[in-house]
């Protein structure tokens, strides 16, 4: 207990979306779309205010500070392996306590207009309070295992959402998509999970950040490959955050999940879900910096998706496709940022958080006003649109402050972020991650202002379209420009100060790094000006002359055939296919076995019962006899022989059936029917 | 004295035992199977009277069982002739080798 | 000497009606062969100086179960005309010589197992009263509750026996009307 009310009161965040969830679901569904959408959204306002509140209360009274202010004893494995349900509060979780809670109440206002005359309007809040809650549950969460739960559960809520449009076969296949890469990675978190309650004794994220439990995993060796239990661990917990997170082998659901409506892509697949796996990495940030290969592998492997993704950002033509490969990107700058943090040094810890605030905000506001977009000419495909600033004021003036953002141009958010980030990596020694992270910002700046040159200006390619477009509703509009206030204007606020890990050591902005990095945003965007403000065949051309490398990014380097071809004709042909065969003729022969047996034996002995009187006199005669034979002969031998004559028939009839099955002359459940 | 043993009295019994077993498995009609039956019961309470008369003669179970048998050989005649009766009016003949109605 | 004899000569006679009961093609004939046996367990239970016991195998084995069954055979068959079909020989023959073998396998045990001596000088207890005292202490040794279940159990049989006689009969009834 801290004597703040909103910080004593913190798990009314999650529960509120949950009551609001099953409210929705359960109680208000039929009374039609309004009553449904009102409730949701009055539950993520009474959420946002307890989270606002308990943000104000940590930030003003408790800064720095780590408090578990109500826990509850939920499993007890052992005396000291103890899992607890709890709230955990300190910068980071009350940081994205602020970030989910506003952003989902916007979106769940902008949803308001977007989904309108949708059948599945309320499904579609219900789900959406149902995410919320997981999400909030997963941010709060006070051990490993609660957060591997919630982790779950939001899986499943961006199962149900990404296949919302479940009529659409894209949708379900990019559902199951996302479920299946997601899940397969969380079997690294959940081994990680595993071994560390079996090498640390203990779950909570308190005892596992601590100096004592590092040090003493650091020292624990696993009794095979003679390596140390962190690294391992901390690597196989990466696994979790990297599926999570779309991190480059396990990117590819991403860009498929774009098949869920807009809102969704905004909410889950840009601003909060996928930045869970960064907030793993954070949380377990003590663990990874005190391994040296664990922490090399955040860093070499958010460096190479931000710059893979931005790469095939640059060729993508589906308006939420590239802003999905610009989120891959952008996510792997943030663990860039993570993996080139350090105890001593912990600028990029700081910076991953401030880039992960930040881009939520404007990569929120992107997609949103990419959903406006859509809203208006009802296609995905930038080479169909063009020229709709003059359709859409309000949209393209806030797009534009999210795209200033993003490409780094100061004022805006995204350059003090990303600042921060290439700071950090200056400071600690990365250079080659800093000229890679600039090269990827050059690029940033390049795609997203081809994305909105072709969008907003150049000329209508889609004559009928463009004329139909029109702005969207107020209740969209508005989100759009909230939002745009953070975007514009977070950037200012002193992020360090509250968010940190060890003293930080305030500075300004540097310029010898800032410099370039607004000069290569400036560039990239003066690119993309040159190539696409204007409709020509410039593009074109350059594509034409590097067709072989373009075709193979634009076909985002195979990754997915790469995946097709290694489930289908490796696992499902050298891995399924002989335990099918197993399961078909073993398994399944052992089952049908026993049903043969079960009705030879049946069969034959339906002959003693012949409905006479007197066969049933006989055979009590005979068992009579046997019995009088057991009395007067009781020996151990006997005993034996019967039990053997028993087992002798029974053997038999299966040894009967295993040859009629080999003959194939057994067909047991179509005889079964025919009786 | 010399009159018959406990032995002479249980031959005997086993033999009648045997007749009615043999009764019970050759007589087509149920009525003559249920007399067949009666040889048994009265074998075996025959064997109850030797013991007690020959082995026991101080406890009375000897004697007293064979009330028994006699009382429940009446409630099985009555209810196995009723149920004949209903039999015969069913199917007009009470031939046990042709009733086969409950073969499985 | 007469005991013997007149044991030897019992047992003839049961067995010969015995054997009658279970070969006599005509239905009636049996019952009276049924009879005859009965008579001579009663004999036999008077040889065993078991007078009560003779007594009520006469009263209720011949007066009651006999007379039902001879009842039960006039209602159902004709008893004048008809010939009842038997088994086919072979299974005649199976069985007997499995009736045999049975026999001789109970003789040959009882025969070969050594019985011991009588407990002697003790009372006959075959009298009336001590079956009487017997049937009714429900002390140890006494038999009321088996005695008591027995009635039970004739009554059940009286009602049940009743009732499958009668169940039939309207249905009975309505066939044999159609018939």
């Amino acid at each position: 207990m801290t004597g703040h009310w909103f910080i004593d009161h913190l798990w009314l965040v999650p529960l509120f979306p949950f009551l609001g969830f099953l409210l929705v679901g359960l109680v208000i569904r039929p009374l039609g779309d309004r009553p449904s959408s009102t409730v949701a959204i009055l539950a993520m306002v009474a959420s946002a205010v307890v989270g606002w509140g308990a943000a104000f209360q940590y930030f003003t009274h408790h800064a720095g500070e780590t408090l578990v202010p109500w826990q509850y004893e939920w499993l007890r494995f052992s005396p000291t392996l103890v899992g607890n349900m709890g709230v955990l509060v300190d910068d980071i979780s009350m940081l994205l306590v602020l970030v989910v809670t506003t952003i989902s109440l916007l979106i769940h206002v902008y949803s308001q207009g977007y989904m309108r005359g949708d059948p599945g309007y309320p499904r579609f809040f219900s789900f959406l309070n149902l995410f919320t809650f997981s999400m909030l549950g997963l941010v709060l969460a006070c051990s490993v295992l609660q957060m591997f739960i919630f982790w779950e559960l939001v899986g499943v809520s961006s199962f149900l959402l990404i296949g919302f449009y479940w009529a659409k076969p894209s949708a379900v296949s990019a559902c199951k998509k996302a479920f299946i890469v997601t899940r397969f990675a969380d079997l690294g978190f959940l081994l990680g999970l595993l071994m560390l309650s079996y090498y640390a004794k203990g779950l909570d994220f308190t005892f596992l950040t601590s100096p004592e439990t590092v040090a003493k995993l650091a020292r624990t060796t696993l009794p095979f490959l003679g390596v140390s239990a962190l690294p391992l661990s901390a690597i196989l917990i990466f696994c979790g955050a990297a599926g999570k997170s779309a991190m480059f082998p396990l990117h590819i659901w991403l860009p498929d999940a774009m098949e869920g409506p807009t809102p969704v892509s905004a909410l889950i697949h840009a601003a909060t879900m996928v930045v869970a796996g960064v907030y793993l990495v954070a949380r377990m940030f003590p663990m990874f910096a005190a391994s040296e290969p664990a922490i090399l592998t955040v860093m070499s492997i958010g460096a190479f998706t931000a710059l893979f993704a931005a790469v095939i950002a640059v060729t993508q033509f589906d308006i939420k496709r590239v802003l999905a490969y610009s989120t891959l990107s952008q996510l792997g700058y943030m663990m860039l940022a993570l993996g080139v943090a350090t105890l001593d040094k912990p600028l990029g810890f700081t910076a991953s958080m401030f880039h992960l605030t930040t881009h939520a905000c404007f990569k929120a506001l992107l997609f949103l006003g990419a959903g406006s977009v859509i809203h208006a000419v009802h296609t995905n495909d930038m080479r169909e649109m063009g020229g709709l600033r003059r359709k859409l004021p309000i949209t393209h003036a806030t797009f534009l402050i999210a795209c200033l953002a993003i490409a780094g141009v100061p004022p805006f958010s995204g350059f003090f972020s990303k600042d921060e980030i290439l700071a950090a990596a200056v400071e600690n020694g990365h250079y080659f991650v800093f000229a890679l992270a600039l090269g990827v910002a050059g690029l940033t700046a390049f795609y997203m202002f081809r994305l909105y040159f072709m969008t907003f200006w150049s000329e209508p390619q889609d004559h009928e379209k463009y004329h139909h477009a029109h702005e969207s509703p107020w209740s969209m509009t508005s989100v759009l420009i909230v939002l745009a206030v953070p975007t514009a204007l977070l950037g200012l606020v002193p992020f360090g100060h509250y968010v940190h890990r060890g003293e930080l050591e305030h500075h300004g902005i540097n310029w010898l790094i800032a410099g370039p990095a607004i000069l290569v945003g400036l560039a990239g965007i003066a690119v993309a000006f040159m190539l696409y403000f204007r409709p020509n065949g410039l593009p074109d051309r350059i594509a034409f002359a590097f067709s072989g490398i373009y075709r193979v990014i634009r076909d985002k380097f195979y990754i997915d055939e790469l995946y097709l071809f290694v489930t289908h004709h490796v696992i499902f042909r050298y891995v399924s296919a002989p335990f099918n065969w197993f399961d078909r003729h073993c398994v399944d022969g052992l089952m049908d076995l026993t049903a043969q047996s079960a009705l030879l034996s049946g069969r034959s002995l339906r002959r003693t019962v012949t409905g006479h009187l007197q066969t049933y006199l006989l055979w009590a005669w005979l068992g009579s006899a046997v019995l009088a034979l057991v009395v007067w002969q009781m020996q151990a031998a006997l005993g034996w022989a019967l039990t053997f004559v028993g087992l002798g028939i029974i053997a038999g009839i299966f040894a009967w059936q295993w040859v009629l099955q080999l003959l194939n002359r057994s067909e047991p459940l179509k005889r079964i029917e025919k009786d | 004295m010399n009159g018959p043993t406990l032995e002479h009295y249980l031959v005997f019994s086993a033999l009648l035992f045997c007749i009615g077993l043999y009764g019970m498995l050759t007589r087509r009609n149920l009525i003559a199977m249920l007399m067949s039956v009666e040889l048994v019961l009265n074998a075996a309470a025959l064997n109850f009277v030797a013991f007690h008369h020959f082995l026991f003669p101080g406890d009375s179970g000897g004697a007293v069982f064979p009330i028994f048998i006699i009382a429940v050989a009446a409630a099985e005649a009555a209810v196995a002739l009723a149920i004949f009766i209903a039999l015969f009016r069913h199917q007009q003949h009470l031939d046990v080798q042709q009733s086969d109605s409950l073969k499985g | 000497m007469p005991f013997k004899f007149f044991f030897y000569l019992i047992a003839l006679f049961v067995l010969y009606s015995a054997y009658f009961v279970v070969t006599a093609r005509n239905l009636f004939r049996s019952a009276m062969g049924l009879l005859a046996v009965l008579i001579g367990i009663a004999g036999m239970y008077l040889l065993l100086n078991a007078q009560f016991l003779s007594a009520v195998q006469v009263v209720v084995y011949i007066g009651g179960i006999v007379v039902l069954m001879v009842f039960a055979i006039l209602l159902i068959a004709d008893v004048t005309q008809k010939v009842f079909e038997q088994s086919p020989r072979w299974r005649q023959g199976l069985i007997g010589a499995a009736s045999l073998l049975w026999f001789s396998l109970l003789a040959g045990s009882m025969l070969s197992y050594r019985f011991g001596a009588a407990a002697a000088a003790v009372d006959k207890s075959g009298s009336i009263r001590e079956i009487g005292r017997a049937l009714l202490s429900p002390a140890a040794g006494g038999y009321a509750l088996p005695f008591e279940v027995i009635s039970l159990l004739l009554i059940a049989a009286l009602v049940g026996a009743v009732t499958v006689a009668r169940a039939d009969a309207d249905n009975g009834e309505g066939k044999e009307g159609k018939a």
